[in-house]
């Protein structure tokens, strides 16, 4: 298997719609303030909602829906093993099946149900941030939120660099591991067979090198951000600048309404 | 026996917007004991296509087959074909990890099954092959100089005694004497053991001098085979596809253009041009 | 013009692993405005640790070294050494430092606090003269080799520099990246940059004005390229490769042939021989 064959996680893809077009930092605020009222949600009605308001924003995002599901394929495995925690461990309501000490109750069923879904819904809605926002944009985003809160010591510029940073090499170092990978292979490497042990101790030779790698790209980076005249944070001008459009002002009306929208729900 | 390959196409990344094409119904034929060059420019296909060689990925249509050992896009294991195949990717020093030279090079050995006495011999052998004196043996390959851990690295192929040995850009980075010797001493490899080498190379110099046959890759397909000498006489073809003359077919091209056609085209070393160029200057020339 | 007097230079964290301790002994040189200098040696012969004095990445552990006049071991001027020398690395990939083309050639001037009209300015300028035009926006990673090392030149055309060293530059690219980036290099010293480039490659040396060969930390040769490339004694031969001209007119003339060591490429060389052949 070739690591290029399979998309990053929410890699970004470009386009051109509502969604790319947002200013970065109202997508960040939206989307985490989105997140936490996920769990505002505790009945048919609200996850409705909800399923609703996800389910427009991938369609608005113009990303094809294959993309997306194939993105989730790792993510389906962690879902499947909580809810199936949650289906043996959680008792309460009637037993529908029961299998010497293992029993599966309603309540345990629902609970896997509900969290399954929530789940869903806040892997997707994260998805849809970095599928429409440039790794740059996102950085940017941040740094500039974070930017208030420099005067209490939050290194704002120094976490947007290293993130930005890290985003610029993680193709870089996705295909080196997947070409050590391979070498390694070639040497007659077996990365699929044995007890975890082995299997963990197989992938020495690829984890040493790549550390090694990764060091050696780091310091010639430094080097050559040195070499441009790089200081740190103070004085440094943007070329970036964000701005805020009418489509900004419709998002937050927008949450504000969902917001609303679950609290009533909640109730009914 | 040898390598067949047919109609071998290869998609990265298929039913993505990243989907990427890059071989294309290629066919190639390499023979047991020959020394093939593989040249294109960066995206031509040939670093997807020895990959296929060191079954290190599956066709997605098409076949190939290295010596008795056949793979298609329903063969499950690839392994197999890793058995005939060594290959040095490019800057091969990167995957070096162990302690010691000496241990490093026995990796691929002993993940053959190779022990004990046996596989101390490999290590001895595998070293002598790339010129690495028994001193190094234990030093650690992370604090030896670039072109010495390339040795190394090559040596962990060797080691293996592979019947192919695949090497992707053996000497990029080496400065020239670093490049020369690295380069004569696989040669010497091949013609000993009549070992199979495929070299995957931008140094059109390197595979005018070393190659018996040269495959010549554009975006994903074979365009172009022969001897060195069938194909350095497709100048503008080649530059076409990224390529360019070796040095010496150069200054050969520029000689039958004053000279006249009775230049043979197969003067492709600096040796071959002297040899021609004095022999005619004594008038002892074949007509 | 940057100017170096007795300089030598030791790294001081290698001696205690043990390894090869490199050291620059004794080097005297000017690197004049304008000036098209070429620098070959074997690897390990200093020349990389040379190129980062020339910018203060290093400072010399002997000696003095100058930059226009400005010192490299007083903290304000070296900000500006770093400004007038930009230097374009072997690797493309770890020079990079932005996720578009865009935003990476405003790095530097990011870091110099150039306001943002300004740096769009000179950004569209950069882009246009080495030839990226419409690839703004693209990642680096998709980017091919000559297209990321024209980036970097981009990235430092933009510092508004009079010095570009290339340290190796064009070893990790295809024939296309290197006759791209070799063409950057010639353009940017018809129009007045100062331009060092450190190689392995005969044939791109051939390109400059003045050659200097290294070896063991010290200038061993100092001349044209072709003066140095025609006297091939054992101690070149074993550090360079000669252009294939040379080396075949070189042992003609050793042969008996009657060349002249006058001819400067190989359409040069073959009218000689023509001359030469032709008579009979």
């Amino acid at each position: 298997m070739s690591a290029l064959s399979t998309p990053v996680l929410g890699q970004y893809v470009p386009g051109d719609s509502i969604l790319h077009r947002l200013d970065p930092r109202t997508k960040i605020l939206f989307i985490f303030t989105y997140m936490l009222i996920v769990f505002l949600a505790n009945n048919g009605l609200t996850y409705g909602l909800l399923i609703l308001v996800t389910g427009i924003g991938v369609f608005l995002s113009g990303v094809p829906l294959r993309l997306i599901l194939r993105g989730l394929k790792p993510v389906f495995i962690l879902i499947l093993f909580t809810a199936g925690l949650h289906v043996l461990f959680t008792k309460g309501g009637e037993v529908l099946l029961s299998l010497g000490p293992l029993t599966i109750e309603e309540k345990g069923l629902a609970q896997a149900g509900w969290i399954s879904l929530r789940f869903l819904l806040l892997v997707v809605t994260g998805m849809l941030l970095t599928l429409t926002t440039s790794s740059i944009d996102l950085t940017d985003g941040m740094e500039r939120l974070l930017s208030p809160f420099r005067r209490i010591g939050v290194p704002a510029h120094e976490l947007a660099l290293m993130m930005s940073i890290s985003l610029r090499f993680i193709p870089t170092l996705w295909e080196e591991t997947d070409k050590i990978i391979k070498a390694q292979k070639a040497r007659g490497a077996d990365f699929e067979s044995g007890s975890i042990i082995r299997r963990l101790k197989s992938y020495i030779p690829v984890l040493i090198p790549l550390f090694v790698s990764a060091f050696r790209r780091a310091e010639e980076l430094a080097l050559a951000m040195e070499a441009r005249g790089y200081r740190g944070g103070e004085g440094r001008t943007r070329l970036r600048k964000l701005s805020f459009t009418w489509h900004d002002g419709m998002a937050f009306i927008l949450l504000l309404l969902i917001i609303l929208g679950l609290l009533w729900l909640r109730n009914q | 026996m040898g390598i067949i390959v047919q109609g071998l196409s290869h998609v990265y990344m298929a039913g993505t917007p990243f989907e990427k094409k890059a071989l294309i119904d290629v066919d190639l034929t390499v023979e047991a004991g020959s020394f093939v060059a593989i040249l294109g420019s960066t995206g031509s296909g040939k670093s997807t296509l020895i990959q296929h060689i060191a079954g290190l990925l599956r066709p997605t249509t098409g076949s190939l087959r290295v010596f008795d050992t056949t793979v298609d896009s329903n063969t499950k294991k690839l392994a197999p074909l890793r058995r005939h195949v060594g290959v040095a990717f490019q800057y091969p020093e990167h995957q070096l990890f162990e302690e010691t030279v000496a241990k490093d090079i026995a990796y691929g050995p002993s993940n053959q099954g190779i022990v004990g006495e046996e596989l101390a011999a490999r290590v001895r052998q595998g070293m002598e092959w790339v010129g690495l004196t028994e001193t190094f043996a234990e030093r650690s390959p992370f604090h030896l100089s670039g072109g010495q851990m390339r040795r190394v690295a090559i040596a962990g192929v060797l080691a293996m005694e592979p019947e192919v040995l695949v090497l992707d850009e053996p000497t990029a980075g080496l400065d020239p004497k670093g490049q020369r010797e690295l380069l004569e001493k696989i040669y010497k490899l091949h013609q000993e053991r009549s070992m199979t080498v495929i070299l995957v190379s931008h140094s059109m110099a390197e595979a005018a001098r070393y190659a018996d046959v040269i495959h010549v890759m554009h975006e994903g397909r074979r365009v172009l085979s022969g001897s060195p000498v069938e194909v350095f006489s497709q100048r503008e073809k080649l530059v076409q596809w990224g390529l360019e003359l070796p040095p010496a077919a150069m200054l050969g091209a520029f000689l039958r253009q004053r000279l006249g056609s009775s230049v043979p085209q197969d003067l492709l070393t600096v040796e071959a041009l002297e040899k021609y160029l004095y022999d005619r200057w004594q008038g002892r020339e074949d007509p | 013009m940057i100017q170096l007097k007795g300089v030598g230079f030791r790294y001081p964290s290698i001696k205690e692993t043990g390894a090869e301790e490199r050291v620059l002994s004794n080097i005297d040189l000017t690197v004049d405005q304008g000036e098209y200098l070429a620098v070959m040696g074997p690897n390990g012969s200093g020349k990389s640790t040379m190129a980062r004095l020339f910018n203060g990445l290093l400072l010399p552990t002997e000696g003095e070294i100058t930059v226009d006049g400005l010192n490299p071991r007083k903290l304000e001027e070296v900000w500006e050494i770093r400004r007038r020398v930009g230097m374009v690395f072997q690797n493309p990939d770890n020079q990079i430092v932005a996720t578009t083309v865009l935003d990476d050639i405003a790095f530097g001037l990011e870091n110099r606090g150039v306001s943002r009209d300004e740096m769009v300015e000179r950004i569209q300028d950069a882009i246009a003269r080495v030839g990226l035009t419409g690839l703004e926006k693209a990642a680096p990673h998709h980017l091919s080799g000559g297209q990321k090392q024209r980036l970097a030149i981009a990235g430092i055309l933009a510092m508004r520099p009079s010095v570009i060293i290339f340290d190796e530059a064009t070893s990790m690219l295809d024939p296309v990246g290197r006759r791209e980036v070799i063409a950057a290099m010639k353009t940017l010293h018809q129009e007045g940059t100062t331009v060092i480039h450190i190689t392995h490659s005969a044939d791109e040396a051939l390109h400059a004005e003045r050659l200097i060969v290294m070896v063991e930390g010290q200038i061993q040769r100092e001349g044209t390229p072709l003066q140095i490339f025609s006297k091939p004694e054992k101690l070149i031969e074993d550090a360079l490769e000669v252009p294939l001209f040379i080396d075949l007119r070189e042992r003609l003339r050793r042969q008996g042939m009657s060349l002249s060591q006058h001819s400067a490429n190989s359409e040069e060389l073959v009218e000689e021989l023509w001359g030469l052949l032709s008579k009979g």
